[in-house]
């Protein structure tokens, strides 16, 4: 084939498109092309964008397993061993192996689940403490998780293994049984989800159905993990069913087997099995008492207990075995007399493998290359990490949704258009970017450095024209730490589609401070900060600074007199109903909350108190976040209150009823920002080239 | 191309970049969301539709492949499939870079999906002075620099020449 030298470069997006089909190991060779490439590879939307394209090439072409085992020969020194196979004709003739990267236990080790490519296994046999290693073969990266906090004497525990459906962030559940209550009481649930260095417990309850004497290795579908357990308080026969755990919602359910599987006996460890077949669930059933007989039935439909299909039943396989997995074409792998199997279940025809090992000892899983992290978030140290993983939009009735956007690695500003949202991330080399993103159309442009490279502090703005629309960026520029002298900072614009920044003549008004992590609203035109007067001290002076989108100037506005003294930190300024709404937290850790709005904007005889309420809940919360249409506003629990941050409940307060609803999203507290969401088509790109494609689309 | 039709469905032409014209089947030109967003709002087809950034010789091949999967949608997937793997087999690098612009260009996402995944089968093992020579990119790295960022993952370069 001749490689003719292509005359011209690809932009930069096709380059993604490209580096995003290739697997981990050349991606980690072609790090060191160019410090761009080294860049795309390593951000965390490039990760996110190969896992994407991973999981698709699995679903339509998936051609690798790697099936992991324990050789006969070698069973005293119980070496479990991960060797990868290529789905195709000569299936088991080769392999490639991967290296565990932890010494091996004592004993047999579990393979609890996979997904996203990632692997979790535990060895849980004989000991108090067991080891849980979560593991990407891919980037041969490893973590051994943090002790749950209780021991496991006593107790028979089950594991489950799953990633968020939105953040993709994974998580390993713990189910503990009480062995001395026979397994009838409902078991204790522990979480741990990635990066948070600790377990928890979950809110909604456990069900009293048993998982702990089934073979437990979990399946992971449609964003939760799936078990096979039994009602431990039927004594004549058994009733078998799936338990499920939804990720999202972290809570439990359960699903009916066909009557078939639901009468088996669950307590042998080669009865039933629970499997991912495409991307349904399937459940194997083998060894049962009426001479044997083997079947796998999937539920064609996810939750639909009519959707249940027998795939195929066979008397061939008699003996005992272990169901494995499925092949691209179809065919069953098994375990079965110490070696791999595939069974053509059409011709009824049975191809023993090469691989031997120790059958109960076999776990096989489909293979998927990924960037993706093991260890902490997104791969940053805790103490680094700042980010918001889910946008909380406040849609017309007041309901929360929490979307997925994969903006891992930004830090919210605290301002935002109706239409889009800006964004500021730490690049590689430490240099803050300017994100303009509209996540409905998933598209973002990053803004041109600045004429101040390095400023001292920087205080940012978004909004938009308001006849244009074109959005614009403003940008205050503190030399040095305001003190009580006067003093002027330099004020930047970058209009959509300019390239660059201007300095602004307008002057910027004096005795006014916006502290770093000031809240905006961009309300009537206008930009809107939290300010104070660095000269007042002690105590505190606050106000409301301005700056008018279509005259490119700054103003003042008085704050309602009962916040006149109000320290800047505990106010927020934000957009409700169209108009501008302060929200302040009034004695901070009291959870007493007030809501002012300004009816007229400009005019301050317009403020008029909108709520006032105490929130009685034993925590301490912190800032009010947003409110919603309906009147509900969003709360965040503390992060000094709990070891770790990332764990914060984000809650729902209801002004009328007075009711607090937790909405199921954690989150570090400092990173919570919600804003108002619109779906739009609007462009991040430069302005003219949105103009030339509207007038002319070719 | 333009003489091979008979079927008496609406066609359209589109204009190379080079100024040759190509008479195309309403249903082979759907495969393109572009030309479908196109033909969706009042553009008539009467027009000759110009494509700017596409040459003849590459618009001829993005036509034999909407062509073939227009007419193939209701029959198997594995024909389609060694359709593709034959359509790319002996195609350059140039060629395949002017597939993925044009396929991004006029939004054909199955062709887009094969043509970047043949680039990054091709590109997968080869030397980096070789992929930066094709993607037309400098080695900005101080030997030190990339000497560091090759031991980040040192095993990936196991065999590596």
């Amino acid at each position: 084939m001749s490689h003719r030298i292509p005359s011209e470069p690809l932009p930069c997006d096709l380059v993604i498109e490209i580096l995003a089909r290739l697997p981990v190991v050349s991606l980690f060779r072609l790090k060191s092309v160019c410090k761009s490439w080294y860049s795309h590879i390593t951000s965390p939307s490039f990760v996110a964008k190969h896992l994407n394209q991973s999981i698709t090439n699995t679903k339509t072409n998936g051609d690798k397993l790697l099936v992991r085992i324990y050789d006969r020969k070698t069973k005293r020194d119980k070496k479990g061993r991960y060797l990868l196979l290529n789905d195709d004709d000569r299936f088991g003739d080769e392999y490639s192996e991967f290296k565990f990267p932890f010494p091996d236990p004592f004993v047999y080790s579990a393979v609890v689940g996979s997904c996203n490519g990632l692997l979790c296994v535990v060895d849980d046999y004989y000991t108090d403490w067991p080891r849980i290693i979560v593991w990407n073969p891919s980037t041969r990266r490893s973590v051994s998780l943090p002790k749950a906090p209780t021991p496991q004497r006593q107790q028979k525990c089950v594991y489950g293994f799953g990633a968020h459906p939105g953040t993709r962030e994974y998580a390993v559940i713990r189910i503990q049984y009480d062995k001395e209550y026979e397994l009838k009481l409902p078991p204790k649930v522990e979480i741990y989800a990635q990066g948070t260095r600790s377990w928890r417990g979950i809110a909604s309850a456990a069900p009293t159905y048993c998982m702990a004497r089934c073979w437990w290795s979990d399946a992971f579908v449609g964003g939760a993990m799936h078990w096979v357990a039994y009602d431990p308080c039927v004594v004549d026969g058994y009733r078998c069913l799936i338990v499920s755990f939804d990720m999202a919602t972290e809570s439990f359910s359960e699903i009916i087997l066909p009557p078939t599987l639901a009468q088996a006996d669950p307590s042998s460890t080669s009865s039933l099995s629970i499997h991912v077949f495409g991307e349904s669930l399937a459940v194997s059933c083998s060894g049962q008492r009426d001479g044997g007989g083997y079947c796998i039935w999937a539920m064609k439909e996810y939750g639909v207990a009519e959707s249940w299909t027998k795939l195929f039943s066979s008397n061939l396989l008699g003996k005992p075995n272990k169901t494995l997995g499925f092949r691209k074409n179809g065919e069953v792998l098994l375990a079965l007399d110490d070696s791999l199997a595939s069974y053509a279940p059409g011709i009824e025809t049975l191809a023993i493998t090469g691989i031997k090992g120790f059958s109960p000892g076999f776990h096989v899983i489909p293979f998927m290359e990924t960037l993706v992290s093991v260890e902490n978030r997104n791969g940053v140290p805790d103490s680094q990490r700042r980010g918001s993983w889910i946008l909380v939009m406040l849609v017309g009735q007041g309901t929360k949704m929490p979307a997925a956007f994969g903006f891992n690695d930004c830090e919210p500003l605290p301002c935002a258009d109706p239409k889009l949202v800006i964004y500021t991330k730490e690049a590689a080399r430490g240099k803050p970017a300017i994100i303009v993103w509209n996540p409905s159309i998933r598209k973002s442009v990053t803004l041109p450095d600045g004429p101040q490279v390095v400023p001292h502090m920087l205080v940012l703005g978004f909004g938009a024209h308001p006849t244009t629309r074109e959005y614009k960026v403003v940008r205050i520029v503190h030399q040095k730490y305001p003190c009580e002298h006067e003093f002027q900072p330099l004020v930047e614009l970058y209009t959509q589609g300019t390239e660059s920044w201007r300095q602004l003549g307008s002057t910027f008004p004096p005795y006014c401070f916006i502290e770093y992590e000031a809240s905006q609203a961009f309300v009537s035109g206008a930009v809107n900060w939290i300010a104070t007067d660095p000269r007042v001290s002690p105590g505190y002076r606050p106000s409301i600074v301005s700056f008018d989108m279509r005259a490119e100037t700054f103003s003042v506005l008085m704050l309602p007199p009962a916040l006149a003294d109000e320290k800047p930190a505990s106010l927020s300024v934000k957009l409700f109903r169209e108009s501008l709404v302060v929200l302040c937290d009034q004695q901070t850790g009291n959870n007493a909350y007030c809501i002012w709005v300004m009816k007229e904007y400009g005019v301050p005889e317009s403020w008029t108190k909108l709520f006032s309420f105490k929130v009685n809940l034993p925590i301490v919360l912190d800032r009010a976040l947003g409110v919603g249409e309906n009147g509900k506003v969003l709360l965040s629990t503390r992060d000094e209150l709990l070891l770790s941050s990332g764990d914060n409940r984000l809650l729902s307060y209801d002004t009328v009823t007075k009711a607090v609803t937790d909405t199921k999203i954690r989150g570090c507290s400092s990173g919570f920002s919600v804003e108002p969401f619109m779906e739009t088509l609007v462009s991040v790109e430069n302005r003219g080239d949105m103009l030339d494609r509207q007038l002319n689309p070719l | 191309m333009a003489s091979s039709i008979e079927n008496n469905n609406e066609k359209l032409t589109l204009k190379s970049s080079d100024g040759e014209e190509f008479l195309v089947e309403k249903h082979v030109a759907l495969q393109s969301t572009l030309l479908q967003n196109m033909l969706d709002s009042d553009c008539s087809s009467a027009d000759v539709i110009p494509l700017p950034k596409i040459d003849a010789r590459t618009l001829a091949l993005v036509l034999g492949y909407c062509k073939k999967h227009a007419d193939a949608s209701s029959s198997k997937q594995g024909e389609l499939n060694s359709f593709d793997s034959e359509f790319l087999k002996d195609m350059d690098m140039g060629a395949l870079f002017n597939l993925v612009l044009a396929a991004n260009f006029m939004e054909i996402k199955g062709l887009l999906d094969i043509a970047a995944q043949k680039i990054a089968d091709t590109i997968k093992d080869k030397p980096h002075q070789e992929v930066r020579e094709i993607f037309h990119v400098e080695n900005d790295y101080t030997p030190e620099e990339e000497a560091a960022v090759r031991e980040e993952n040192r095993w990936a370069f196991e065999g590596f020449p």
